[in-house]
């Protein structure tokens, strides 16, 4: 059978996708350490908190990505073993779980920020209000 | 008052992200549409479905970078001072955003690297694999866009 690379690359980057939101939902579930970056010290911290003001989420988009790598590589390595039958079925099926796994973990944050009162920074001295 | 990433472009660089935001919500309602149409009536509108995958993944990755460039300007001068003073519900609206936006990063590459190459009558195959990748990054763009409007209709910069 000739081999199909369009359905080896589907899988290829399903496996991206996968990889990518499984790890948005188990360090954000688990409480992983991420870097976290502090933009009014510019520097970063490693931790699963930081004091002060601090933003996770560029370090949590990077942890997902080398996850995501890593999906890629191992679909890769999947897809070249695969018949074109079943590439297809298994292209099909790794979409449905990009997208369950998308859902999943929006609804996760939307029930951890629901009626969150995170603490305002305080205001500098020489602050106006706009 | 301490100096940010980028502070001083807060605002082109708002106005460049809603642009791409508001583009890749129109192209990502018209590639849903052409992929529907090709799941259920097996027409071919494969060139259609190349074009509005790949203007979807760029402007979805333009937005993001966009928004990654000005966040440090957002988390403190929008957010810490403002918007977990006087609307925590903003802020957490806003919180949603970013995280859709994160989540619908790997959907769209998938789309742009996949949907480029798109032929129907080759690739019958790949039509429900893009049509739910499609519904999932429309589903993100949407959402975003409006909490957007939302947050920022309270606070932009």
């Amino acid at each position: 059978m000739a081999p199909r690379p369009d359905l080896q690359r589907a899988l290829r980057w399903g496996g991206f996708g996968t990889a990518y939101l499984a790890c948005f939902f188990l360090t954000t579930a688990l409480s992983a350490p991420l870097p976290w970056y502090l933009p009014l010290a510019h520097r970063w911290a490693w931790g699963t908190r930081v004091d002060g003001l601090a933003v996770d989420f560029y370090g949590r988009v990077l942890e997902s990505a080398v996850a995501g790598a890593l999906g890629y590589a191992l679909a890769a390595w999947v897809a070249r073993r695969q018949a074109a039958q079943a590439l297809a079925a298994g292209a099909t099926r790794v979409a449905v779980w990009c997208l369950g796994l998308l859902l999943f973990t929006a609804a996760l944050y939307i029930y951890l920020l629901h009626g969150r009162r995170a603490p305002p920074a305080p205001l500098p001295p020489d602050y106006v209000a706009r | 008052m301490p100096g940010l990433f980028l502070e001083g472009a807060a605002k082109p660089l708002l106005v460049f992200h809603a642009l791409a935001a508001f583009a890749g919500v129109g192209s990502c309602t018209h590639l849903v549409l052409v992929c529907l149409r090709v799941a259920g009536r097996g027409t071919d509108p494969s060139r259609l479905v190349r074009v509005y995958a790949q203007v979807v993944g760029a402007t979805f990755a333009a937005a993001f970078a966009l928004g990654l460039c000005m966040y440090p300007h957002y988390r403190y001068q929008v957010r810490g001072l403002y918007l977990d003073r006087y609307a925590p519900w903003a802020s957490n609206l806003f919180d949603v955003k970013e995280i859709l936006a994160g989540l619908g990063l790997p959907l769209s590459m998938a789309l742009f690297f996949v949907g480029r190459r798109f032929d129907a009558r080759e690739q019958p195959e790949l039509t429900p694999y893009l049509t739910i990748l499609a519904c999932g990054v429309w589903s993100v763009v949407v959402a975003a866009a409006v909490s957007g409007l939302l947050v920022t209709s309270v606070r932009g910069v």
